[in-house]
């Protein structure tokens, strides 16, 4: 049974990204469904409401098997195409983003995704990837080098997010509208951060 | 509050987005977003490596206000216009409507018009933004990026190359590349291993650039003038790479046929500044950058019997660069500093 979260979140991330970009990994829809998800909980919605979940691979990227699922099923079904390891949201694809989108649940959730994305207005895909390598969940997978649950309430990494989260708040707001603005100022921290945090605890650098 | 918590608040809050919203509100979160998309669509047409600026570009807060004199502005529509209008600075007011007011040559205060306005100015490779008479410099996440927002098209190049000098070079790691090798030590390469080396830089860069972006090896500039790989971006951006090898060949026979050193390169450097002095004639609206990408497998003491080599005479000449003259990269914008690329042999 698919999960009808994840299909939106594949067809509404593949267009904006294609975009902006051409063309989607399939990693990259995995990474962006993460970043999005991480945003509503900047906007203190509980992580169960997301419909997915997702682990910290030991590479320290994150995997949803939900996203890759739906990724398999939108591919048989025509609306995304791949090519040469890359995908892209067919016109069928569009045209049933569109239907999908005037659904209320996913109206909702086309906030989280539309900030996630428009990060890339102002800072280069291989910057956000590499951002989200210093997130704890995915940090703590990295340094381990083992696959994680991410998200998991109650644990220490993601204690560290929510303070992350608070003290973001505190700077920005937490009534911003645009969620581009929380997220291009925390994956810059990220980024500039991790030059610093690798070289102390000499972790390799993910490319 | 922990020192990391502590660094990162002061981080955020002198973080230009957070500056322009705390000075403009929802009014600014509006506006910058636009302001980063305009500018994003300039730099698909107006290169800004090879500006010094300044261009400034700003939205006022409440509808369109004249804040600048409109006698001396011209409005346009269509943004791919400025790679021929401007050369060196503009200012550019964003309206409502979709068009835009261009000055040419005006170098406006971007204090002034931030009180009611958000305001880009872009400053030989230093990017700003202004609010309420704020000024926040943009963190540069790429140094080697002119601008944060700008397409990913020469800084994107020029670490692809870096990056296939380290992982495919250095080792011949590449098994394409590898075959230009007479050798199994990497003391001779084949006779003509141009192509080798042209079809594994092809290949790489293929594999490794994204978006909008064609690659292609042997491309003609004109009948007499054939560049070893060409790649175009969709929008107006061309790369010309031109391959130099130095070192020695052998042919079939075992005998060493070619020897090439600097003076090789250098012929490279003249050839490749001829190709671009014609390109601009031929596509006086594209932006145009040469590469000299320079193979470098020369070996110390190395005759035509010689079978191994130690790591003193392997690896001499690892860092000694090649002395250009003239040095086109320092007087060209358009000609991006020369990439030599050392192949190691395997020392005794």
């Amino acid at each position: 049974m698919l999960n009808p979260y994840a299909t939106f979140d594949c067809l509404s991330i593949g267009a904006k990204l294609q975009a902006s970009l051409g063309n989607v990994a399939p990693t990259e829809l995995q990474l962006f469904a993460y970043l999005s998800c991480l945003l509503s909980l900047y906007r203190q919605r509980p992580v169960a409401e997301w419909g997915y979940s997702f682990a910290g691979t030991e590479y320290g990227a994150p995997f949803s098997p939900e996203i890759n699922s739906a990724i398999t099923q939108l591919i048989i079904e025509g609306l995304l195409f791949e090519e040469d390891c890359y995908l892209k949201v067919t016109d069928e694809g569009q045209k049933e983003y569109r239907i999908l989108l005037s659904l209320s649940q996913n109206a909702q959730r086309e906030v989280f995704l539309e900030g996630a994305c428009s990060s890339l207005l102002a800072l280069p895909i291989s910057i956000v990837r590499e951002a989200l390598h210093s997130e704890p969940g995915l940090r703590s997978a990295l340094k381990l080098n083992s696959t994680r649950m991410l998200l998991s309430e109650g644990n220490p990494e993601m204690r560290m997010l929510y303070k992350q989260f608070e003290t973001l708040g505190q700077a920005i707001g937490m009534k911003v509208d645009n969620l581009m603005i929380p997220s291009v100022v925390w994956l810059t921290y990220l980024s500039q951060f991790r030059t610093t945090a690798d070289i102390q605890e000499n972790l390799p650098c993910q490319k | 509050m922990s020192e990391v918590d502590h660094n990162a608040l002061a981080f955020y809050i002198s973080h230009y987005m957070t500056v322009i919203v705390r000075e403009h509100g929802l009014q600014g979160e509006e506006v910058l977003q636009k302001i980063i998309e305009v500018v994003r669509e300039i730099y698909k047409w107006v290169e800004p490596e090879t500006f010094r600026g300044p261009i400034t570009v700003f939205k006022t807060l409440n509808g369109d206000q004249n804040l600048l004199p409109v006698e001396g502005a011209q409005t346009i529509l269509d943004l791919r216009t400025l790679s021929q209008d401007v050369h060196d600075c503009f200012a550019l007011q964003i309206l409502s409507s979709g068009r835009f007011l261009l000055w040419k040559g005006l170098k406006p205060n971007p204090l002034e018009l931030s009180g009611r306005a958000v305001v880009y100015e872009y400053r030989d490779r230093t990017e700003r933004f202004f609010a309420n008479k704020k000024e926040k410099e943009v963190t540069k996440v790429v140094p080697s990026a002119a601008s944060a927002f700008s397409v990913r098209t020469f800084s994107d190049l020029r670490m692809a190359l870096d990056e296939y000098r380290t992982k495919m070079v250095r080792q011949s790691s590449c098994r394409v590349l590898a075959r230009a090798w007479y050798d199994d030590k990497r003391l001779f390469f084949i006779n003509g291993p141009e192509h080798f080396m042209r079809d594994s830089l092809t290949h790489f860069l293929k594999c490794s650039m994204r978006g909008d972006v064609e690659v292609r090896p042997e491309q003609n500039m004109d009948e007499s003038h054939p560049v070893d790989i060409k790649v175009t971006w969709m929008c107006n951006r061309i790369a010309v790479i031109e391959i130099k090898w130095m070192g020695k060949s052998k042919g079939e026979n075992g005998k060493i046929n070619q020897q090439y050193w600097p003076t090789r390169v250098r012929e490279g450097a003249k050839q490749l500044a001829e190709y671009l002095d014609m390109n601009i004639q031929q596509v006086p609206l594209h932006v145009t950058k040469g590469y000299l990408v320079v193979f470098d497998g020369r070996r110390r003491t190395v005759i035509e019997n010689t079978q191994l080599i130690s790591r003193e005479h392997g690896l001499h000449y690892q860092d000694e660069e090649v002395d250009f003259s003239p040095r086109y990269h320092e007087i060209r914008d358009d000609f991006e500093v020369p990439i030599r690329m050392f192949m190691e042999p395997i020392c005794q």
